[in-house]
């Protein structure tokens, strides 16, 4: 229990990879759950068979994605402006492709488990089987052969098909229907095989183990983000209701502001690094700002440059333009300079 | 049990992810509900309708007014929306976005119970069966029957003990038949939700980021703000009684002349700290102006101004007006970067 905890609590990717596990365990209780009801109706079998294999799967790919952290962080990274840090298109693919990864495992799990039971393909495809194949069915017209091969799938109209028909064609089926869910099965882990073994060979090890780098820092930042908001809240409310208790007209005004700031669990209050916010303009500046204009990924904001024994102070801001970062600086003595740099 | 507390406990480690446990729980207990609830079909010809789509939408709307009252978020959108302007304008976007967060997390539940009774069947099987077409269906098609006698055989078919009619529809049959376009509709419901959620949550982005940062902001602000709030009347309340005691015992004991009275100099720190909490109220009168003052007019968000509050809402300051706002034009873009 510990070690589940312990890994719930390593990162995003950990609550994602059990997100999907608990959709797939989901997935499979729901198949279990829910009884094929063949129509037995020529010309409904096949809209629903087809039908119960493929509309649930949706509905789990889209919860899978929906419930995803990645997918919503890959579309805000596509949408912000530039500012002052110019996108990664592999960062997005690597959120992308992990999330679409993780989505497609319930839908993939609840079509092998179809396929593997057998009774929807039974009931899609009874009225496609080949008459010729059987011997019971060869001296039939086409309309009671129409009417015969569609009641197949349904066990309770035995009385009006012998039930040795009914039990070859399910049988040839269902055999269809499982070669079908097995070598899905055999050619997935084919697939996740060779893409595992072939991966590191293929693409450049290095650029990938950037890219993995750079999405988990873009969840972090945002996560960090948050809570730098939040915690700013707190503070902010603090400072607002004492404001309001110390403008009240009264005699006794000496006194301190005692509620007990909130603890969280247990560790020193968090720094407030909106503390200097006094109006809700400035916040809205900083929410604004954050959006139009990410910082970029570069913590020498103001650098030092040792020129010939002086030293100058470099820092970068954005031009007016915003398509690149300038910077004035003096080198021994010389008048001002500046230096451009593009995004 | 440790299960349930590790659950409970990541559940309460953000606000968010506990309203998400709520929601997952009242799904759960729909779901629960209806495989309790004992469905009984009426089978009469004009009641079968009535009671199946009875049962369709009349729990989904209780459940829905459910998931707003066990919303703590209610009152205070409520509250925020009645309050008088006061020092602090409100600001709709924020309302709507209040208001829009908690009817998402209400609808969960009554949508599952939807689907369950969609995928179920029994429900569009006692509503529809007196509709089925007995042309594909039936048994024979020369029947003698007046519209009104095969109307109530047809009402009959959800019922299995009672069924009469073998002769001209098979009870089997036509039930199958019901419950496949139930479930149709049950699946095609769920994928309409779930695309809609997805929709929702993965394109709104692309739709004034900029704008939704600041709502969800202050929203969560004035949730903090009236928390404190509450927990600094709480605190007081608490002082004001003790002191209260306090003093009424003092007076008993000089009252009754008893002698032997001994502070020490803790009791007296305490004594201070408990007054220093009392914020300056000392009497009901003080503390009712406090909390109406609070209600009628909210102080402005500004940590720079010292305003004096007289209890008259009507007490304006221009320069204070202009920076209630919460919402604001866009500014330029070039003058900013982040000190992060």
């Amino acid at each position: 229990m510990e070690r589940v905890q312990k890994y719930m609590q390593s990162g995003t990717e950990a609550l994602m990879n059990i997100a999907a596990l608990i959709l797939t365990v989901i997935s499979v209780k729901l198949y279990m759950t829910f009884e094929v009801f063949c129509p037995c109706l020529p010309g409904f079998n096949m809209v629903y068979g087809i039908g119960f294999m493929f509309i649930p799967p949706s509905v789990f790919l889209f919860l899978g994605l929906t419930i995803n952290r990645y997918c919503i962080l890959a579309t805000e990274e596509h949408v912000r402006p530039v500012g002052g840090r110019t996108k990664n298109p592999a960062i997005m693919k690597n959120m992308i492709s992990s999330t679409v990864q993780r989505a497609l495992l319930a839908p993939v799990m609840w079509i092998i488990m179809s396929l593997l039971d057998g009774k929807s393909i039974i009931c899609a495809f009874s009225e496609s089987v080949n008459p010729e194949k059987f011997a019971e069915l060869s001296n039939k017209t086409e309309t009671e052969l129409e009417l015969l091969l569609a009641k197949i799938p349904c066990k309770k109209h035995d009385e009006e098909i012998n039930i040795s028909i009914r039990k070859a064609v399910s049988r040839y089926l269902r055999c269809l229907s499982q070669a079908l869910g097995w070598s899905i099965i055999f050619l997935l882990i084919l697939l996740a095989a060779v893409a595992r073994a072939l991966k590191p060979l293929l693409s450049n090890s290095a650029v990938a183990m950037q890219n993995s780098y750079w999405t988990r820092y873009t969840d972090f930042e945002e996560k960090f983000f948050d809570k730098a908001c939040y915690t700013h809240n707190y503070n902010f409310a603090y400072k607002a209701i004492s404001r309001y208790f110390e403008s009240l007209e009264n005699e006794n005004r000496q006194y301190i502001f005692a509620i007990p700031k909130k603890k969280h669990d247990g560790k020193q209050d968090e720094k407030d690094y909106l503390d200097w916010i006094t109006c809700p303009e400035q916040l809205d500046q900083v929410l604004e700002a954050w959006y139009d204009y990410r910082p970029p990924l570069n913590l020498n904001q103001n650098m030092q440059l040792h020129c010939e024994g002086e030293r100058v102070t470099l820092s970068w801001v954005p031009n007016e333009n915003n398509d690149g970062c300038v910077c004035s600086f003096r080198e021994n003595g010389t008048s001002q300079k500046t230096a451009f740099k593009e995004f | 049990m440790d299960k349930f507390r590790m659950v409970f406990q990541f559940l309460q480690s953000n606000q968010e992810s506990f309203m998400n446990g709520i929601c997952g729980i009242m799904a759960l207990a729909s779901a629960h509900l209806y495989s309790a609830f004992d469905f009984n079909c009426p089978c009469l010809p004009d009641y079968n309708l009535l009671y199946g789509m009875g049962i369709l939408f009349v729990p989904p709307v209780v459940l829905f007014l459910l998931g707003f009252v066990m919303n703590n978020n209610v009152s205070m959108l409520a509250e925020e929306w009645k309050r008088p302007t006061g020092m602090r304008q409100k600001d709709p976007s924020v309302l709507r976005y209040m208001f829009c967060s908690m009817t998402q997390r209400a609808l969960i539940a009554p949508a599952v119970w939807i689907s369950v009774t969609l995928l179920d069947g029994k429900c569009f099987i006692c509503s529809f069966s007196t509709d089925i077409p007995l042309d594909k269906l039936g048994n024979q098609t020369d029947h003698e029957l007046s519209e009104r006698e095969l109307k109530r055989i047809l009402a009959r078919i959800p019922c299995k003990d009672i069924f009469n009619g073998h002769e001209i529809v098979s009870r089997e049959v036509a039930a199958r038949y019901l419950r496949c376009i139930s479930q149709a509709v049950g699946w095609f419901f769920v994928l309409t939700i779930t695309f809609l959620a997805f929709l929702v949550r993965a394109i709104r982005p692309c739709f004034t980021q900029a704008a939704f940062l600041k709502t969800k902001y202050w929203s969560h602000y004035i949730d903090i703000e009236r928390k404190l709030f509450e927990e600094t009347c709480t605190e007081h309340a608490k002082s004001f009684a003790k002191i209260c005691i306090q003093q009424f015992f003092e007076g008993m004991n000089k009252e009754m002349g008893l002698r032997h009275v001994h502070y020490q100099e803790t009791q007296k720190e305490e004594d201070k700290e408990e007054t220093e909490k009392l914020l300056g109220v000392t009497d009901q009168g003080t503390m009712n102006k406090v909390l109406k003052n609070w209600h009628r007019c909210k102080p402005p968000l500004n940590l720079n101004h010292d305003v004096c509050q007289n209890g008259n809402a009507s007490a304006f300051n221009n320069h204070n007006v202009q920076f209630n706002n919460l919402s604001l034009p866009r500014r330029e873009v070039a003058a900013y970067y982040s000190k992060v």
